[in-house]
């Protein structure tokens, strides 16, 4: 699945953070490499931000542009992991973007909608109503996420999300700024009870998010490059 | 009891406060029980004891409100100081017939050592109430060995006299159920108190209704108080240690480990995602052929098959259709079928043309088709990554026989049909009878020639480098020796397990078979037959066995005794919606005689099974021995649940069972219910979750 890599807290059995595909000799100097340190330098360790990933700032537009397809950086932030992803398929607006140590988080617009590979992975989600509701400014809106169980049964659960608009900043993705606005979504339903963050700009565009995903993977950052 | 319910009107309840495991192994204070149960499913593994009496306890919670549990006991100087201990098995059940409100205990009833001899035989009431967030109290009504200190008349006796004298046990041999003990003779009460110190430790304290009858009868145990106390500790919710002092006299421990098949850690499973959907253009879907002359159905088998070797399938056969494929195929990597079928499904959007809109699954397991899965190209287009989509999928999949017909395309899967490999294997069997564990470990070297996918020839052999086989017991000897020569057996290093040739077909919709000939087990040889019927949307299947068996001699690998028999089972098999399995085989055992045996197990979706078992046939248990009849208890543990790591293997431990001739049953390999349950619409449905996964 290409060069570019790979997240997955087993693969740091090689190094304190290093990634599988790109470990080793062979890989040494490659693109893959070089990304997955860029990835390494920024994994966010401890205790969760709630504000944007750092540290963008060593990676250039041209190590972006060099990638033959849309790439993606991903940070699981309570697993301890990065990655640049690229994209692998796209299903409608549903775009899968894979890892090559064999996870793929799929995103609908930006937002992501489910993973396969974590141990616990978000089965599937639709968040139709949240972005109608971010490109409205916010509001309240509910969604259905569904996980796998221990016995192979899917369990669905009904979210009541409300969507507020904190703050505009201006972020910069690798040589590009963005003006955008950071909404919050508190969802609510179930046993669940999380905030996610959107950063989106005035259109509508969602450049930036952290989500929450599940009880074991804890919190993903995507940033679109 | 009446004073436990008056105190509880706090309006606290036991939420998240799971019960202690006690001496016994079983949810309790010391040695007396609790009305509180533990989270369904929670399995409970535990040793405890003291200086004169060990355990190991199995218990399982089988629904929310009944637990079963097995406990192996080590009961030294049971006939006096000085003398030689005594093994003993025991069963218990405690059901809960009332649960905790703000104002009403939990209220259980239960029996210990159901098929016992006297040794631990009890019967109780037991009422617990949670007071604080921290502390619940128990109280209760027992009989038999709970009915033993400062016990008084049977309140039952009310109803009967006939309930105011506990009769002898009254049989031969241990092991038969003393229905006529069960609540009769003297009652005493019970009681305690759990404190909740904080978070990882409990202080328990109670007042225990058993006297040490017998122990302090032959002089091996000082009874000088009724109270006992200790100290859990539960460093983790997985694990209790805990501390007690006895009667005043001695000093107890028990360390007791909880599983739960419920509690999965990878839920997901840790393998790699599917690769994605390729979803055709609009305009791409309504083709309704492809340049075939082009692209040969040749090509296109070898392309398809070389792209599911990647997900650990392996193709035999495919047929298409201008918009229709059907593949026979061989999943060597998932534990549920469907999850294979979705991959496979996935994997086809990439490779197949644009035109073919049906693709027809047939797994195999053993060389049998199982099923046909039909799924449409465009569900799995629309529907992948949406919620709902696991529901929609199985509603529009048909799930049928699979084809009577060769497929078009047949591939020569058999690269090498000489496979072999040297390993080392370690056979355990624990707790049965006299035995704690008889063990045999060393290398085998198996080898396997596959004539074809349902025509293969299997053989191994053991070299063993350790074992304690001894004979396993048994009663009068009007029986063949049909499994007591274990040891005579094990008296040779290196023998030949079997060596057979298999051969399985279907010969009719819905009918199953198998024949194996040859050296079919390390005791016996013959032929072996069996037909199965099992329809594939069916919840129950009918089987028939028939073998003709011939007792191996105990040195020479190839050589047979003078012993021959006929032996077989008419079988029938339900799967319940409840997770239940039942399975019924009445026929004829090793040694010639008749009887039935009972399995019960309740099944996961992941593939945990925990179940029960007993043989009766019309040999006197007093011939059994010890005993009285065969029955033990299984648990299946699959792989994938402990590692994450997707495969099919699984661990089965035996617990309990005993050896004997009495209600010795062939061992033959590839008996065909289990080879294709998992294909059929029960096992499907069960983990159609994993489809998408």
């Amino acid at each position: 699945m290409g060069a570019v890599l790979a997240m997955k807290p087993i693969l740091f059995c090689c190094g304190a953070a290093a990634f599988l595909a790109a470990c080793g000799p062979m890989a040494e100097g490659t693109t893959a490499q070089k990304l997955t340190q860029l990835a390494v330098d920024r994994v966010s360790k401890g205790t969760p931000a709630p504000t944007a990933p750092s540290g963008s700032a060593s990676m250039t537009r041209a190590d972006i542009e060099a990638s033959p397809v849309p790439i993606m950086f991903m940070i699981a932030q309570d697993l301890e992991g990065a990655a640049v992803v690229q994209l692998a398929a796209e299903n409608g607006r549903r775009q899968t973007w894979a890892s090559p140590d064999g996870i793929t988080v799929t995103t609908l617009d930006g937002i992501i909608t489910s993973t396969r590979g974590f141990a616990e992975d978000l089965f599937a989600s639709d968040p139709e109503n949240t972005l109608s509701v971010i490109r409205a400014g916010g509001g309240v809106s509910e969604k259905v996420v569904e996980f796998l169980d221990s016995n192979d049964r899917i369990q669905s659960t009904t979210l009541r999300c409300e969507v507020s608009a904190i703050e505009t900043l201006t972020l910069e993705i690798v040589e590009i700024a963005y003006e955008t606005t950071r909404y919050k979504e508190h969802c609510i339903g179930g046993d669940l009870d999380h905030i996610n963050y959107y950063w989106a700009e005035d259109d509508g565009n969602i450049v930036q998010t952290q989500q929450w995903m599940s009880f074991s993977v804890g919190y993903l950052v995507t940033q679109f490059l | 009891m009446a004073s436990v319910a008056c105190v509880a009107g706090g309006g606290v309840l036991a939420q998240d406060w799971t019960p202690n495991y006690g001496l016994l192994g079983t949810p309790g204070l010391v040695e007396m029980p609790t009305a509180v149960s533990p989270p369904e499913a929670e399995l409970g593994v535990s040793l405890s004891g003291f200086s004169l009496q060990q355990h190991v306890t199995f218990a399982f919670q089988i629904t929310p409100r009944l637990q079963a549990s097995f406990r192996y006991s080590h009961l030294d100087e049971w006939a006096g100081p000085g003398t030689d201990g005594e093994y003993q098995p025991s069963y218990d059940f405690q059901y809960r017939l009332v649960d905790e409100t703000d104002f009403v205990p939990a209220v259980a009833i239960g029996i210990r050592d159901f098929f016992g001899s006297g040794r631990q035989n009890a019967e109780y009431v037991v009422a617990t109430k949670t007071l604080t967030d921290d502390v619940r109290v128990t109280g209760g009504l027992g009989w038999g060995r709970l009915g033993s200190y400062n016990g008084f008349d049977n309140p039952l006796g009310l109803l009967s006299d006939s309930f105011l004298d506990r009769p002898s046990y009254g049989y031969a041999v241990n092991g038969v159920p003393a229905t006529h003990q069960f609540f009769r003779g003297d009652a005493a009460l019970f009681g305690g108190v759990e404190w909740r110190i904080n978070p990882k430790l409990t202080f328990v304290a109670e007042y225990s209704s058993d006297a040490y009858s017998a122990e302090t009868g032959v002089g091996s145990f000082e009874h000088n108080s009724p109270f006992n106390v200790g100290l859990v500790y539960a460093p983790s919710e997985d694990y209790r240690l805990g501390v007690f002092s006895l009667h005043g006299s001695e000093i107890a421990f028990g360390a007791t480990a909880l599983m739960n098949p419920n509690n999965r850690s990878a839920i997901s499973g840790q393998e790699p995602a599917p690769i994605p959907v390729r979803v055709r253009p609009e305009d791409a879907r309504a083709v309704t052929t492809w340049n075939r002359v082009a692209l040969t159905d040749n090509v296109l088998a070898m392309g398809v098959s070389q792209l599911l070797a990647n997900e650990g399938v392996v193709l035999h056969g495919a047929t298409f259709e201008d918009r229709s494929v059907r593949l026979r195929y061989t999943n060597t990597r998932y534990r549920s079928e469907a999850q294979a079928a979705g991959r496979i499904a996935r994997l086809l959007t990439q490779s197949l043309p644009n035109s073919i809109e049906v693709f027809h699954l047939e797994p195999m397991q053993g060389g049998l088709p199982l099923s046909t899965i039909t799924l449409r190209r465009s569900d799995i287009e629309r529907l992948e990554g949406m919620p709902g989509a696991t529901n929609e999928i199985y509603e529009n999949a048909a799930i049928s026989e699979a084809s009577l017909a060769t497929p078009g395309v047949e591939l020569d899967t058999i690269d090498e049909p000489f496979q072999w490999g040297i390993l080392p294997y370690a056979s355990v069997s624990l707790f049965s009878g006299d035995d704690p564990a008889q063990f045999d470990l060393g290398i085998e070297i198996a080898a396997e020639y596959t004539i074809a996918p349902n025509l293969i020839v299997s053989g191994l052999v053991k070299q063993r480098l350790a074992d304690n086989v001894a004979a396993s017991g048994g009663g009068a000897g009007s029986l063949p020796a049909v499994r007591s020569d274990a040891a005579e057996y094990a008296a040779t290093s290196t023998s030949l397990d079997h060596l057979t040739v298999s051969y399985v077909g279907r010969p009719a919709p819905e009918l199953y078979s198998r024949v194996s000939v040859g050296y079919l087990e390390r005791m016996f040889g013959g032929v072996s037959t069996e037909l199965l019927w099992k329809p594939v949307n069916g919840n129950f299947a009918l089987g028939a066995e028939v073998n003709y068996a011939v007792q191996r001699d105990f040195t020479s690998a190839f050589a047979f005794q003078d012993y021959d028999t006929v032996t077989g089972h008419l079988s029938a098999y339900w799967e319940f919606d409840s997770g239940v399995n039942l399975q019924v085989d009445a026929g004829r055992y090793l040694a010639g005689d008749w009887g039935a045996t009972v399995s019960v197990d309740r099944e996961f979706g992941n593939g945990w099974r925990v179940g029960a078992y007993a043989t009766l046939t019309d040999v006197d248990f007093a011939d059994y021995g010890d005993g009285a009849f065969d029955k033990g208890i299984r648990i299946v543990i699959p792989t994938d649940w402990v590692s994450g790591q997707a495969t099919q293997r699984s661990v089965t431990m035996d617990i309990g069972g005993q050896s004997r001739d009495a209600g010795a049953r062939l061992n033959v390999d590839g008996r065909l219910y289990q080879t294709v349950r998992g294909g059929h619409i029960d096992d499907l449905d069960d983990s159609w979750g994993r489809f998408w996964r």
